[in-house]
């Protein structure tokens, strides 16, 4: 295994270890799709994709980076998918609104 | 030859002499004033288990090679020539075989915690790894210097806890790094 590959590997366990004690810092992306989504948001009403995708905060972001960050945020439980709908929609999480 | 052998040589035995120093020549003192009815040597925050399990996973069985050096060194530190009879070898060497022989006897009972291409360890895997091997390293040095079960207590409590303070460091390395480099 290459050098590089370690210290990644590294990296990912020590990531692991931060994700678990809840310390892990958003990247850039998922933080301005963090708040863009609460600048859009209405009190408990779903939020649209396509109004956080298109928020100035998030133009320079590529579409596939954008949906990855999303899914992440959802995982990570700071946003939580509405099913149901036609278009996605996602409701800001009690994590993310104390983030 | 450097990469693979001298680089990780310095790095590991600079880590692990710099960390066995602070262990036991300034910790355990600090650790004197508060708690002295712990015996001599027993550090309750013993860095250097960090070092030879973070080793042991990075680089295998070659760790054992590599850390033997620092680890012997060590030893001589805190016993002198005394502590080269052939049991107190033994004992020394249960350090620097402990966490390289749990990786493998692990891996041989279905739980490899190697590193590989494709593998996803978490750090409790790696602080399992840390628990057996201080266990194993423990009933090595019992043998060796017939340390009774409260020393042997304290070795495994600092053991723990100096391998989780070693990941804590280096995951605090890691944030600093990355936020010195964001834009």
């Amino acid at each position: 295994m290459t050098e590089i590959k370690k210290i990644a590997q590294l990296k990912q366990l020590l990531f692991g270890l931060e994700k678990d004690l809840g310390i892990q810092d958003l990247g850039l992306v998922k933080q301005n799709i963090l708040y863009a989504a609460t600048l859009v948001s209405i009190e408990n009403t779903p939020i649209e994709t396509d109004s956080i995708r298109n928020h100035e905060l998030l133009t320079q972001v590529a579409r596939s980076t954008f949906f990855k960050a999303i899914k992440e945020l959802v995982d990570a439980e700071y946003l939580r998918h509405v099913g149901g709908a036609k278009r996605s929609h996602y409701l800001l999480t009690e994590k993310a609104k104390g983030n | 030859m450097w990469r693979m052998w001298l680089l990780p040589f310095i790095v590991i035995s600079t880590l692990y002499i710099l960390t066995f120093v602070f262990a036991v020549f300034w910790f355990f003192p600090a650790q004197s004033t508060y708690i002295p009815q712990i015996s001599k040597y027993t550090s309750l925050l013993f860095l250097p288990h960090g070092v030879r399990i973070l080793s042991a996973w990075l680089l295998g069985w070659r760790s054992i090679i590599l850390i033997a050096p620092s680890a012997l060194y060590t030893h001589w530190l805190i016993l002198g020539w005394a502590g080269f009879s052939p049991l107190g070898i033994m004992g020394a060497m249960c350090g620097v075989v402990c966490a390289a022989l749990t990786f493998g006897f692990l891996a041989k009972v279905g739980m490899d915690f190697h590193l590989k291409p494709d593998a996803n360890v978490h750090w409790t895997d790696v602080m399992l790894v840390g628990v057996i091997a201080s266990i194993v390293n423990n009933v090595g040095l019992g043998l060796a210097f017939g340390h009774n079960a409260a020393t042997m207590s304290g070795f495994f409590i600092g053991d723990i806890t100096g391998l989780f303070a070693c990941l804590l460091i280096l995951m605090l390395a890691f944030r600093l790094l990355r936020s010195r480099n964001r834009t």
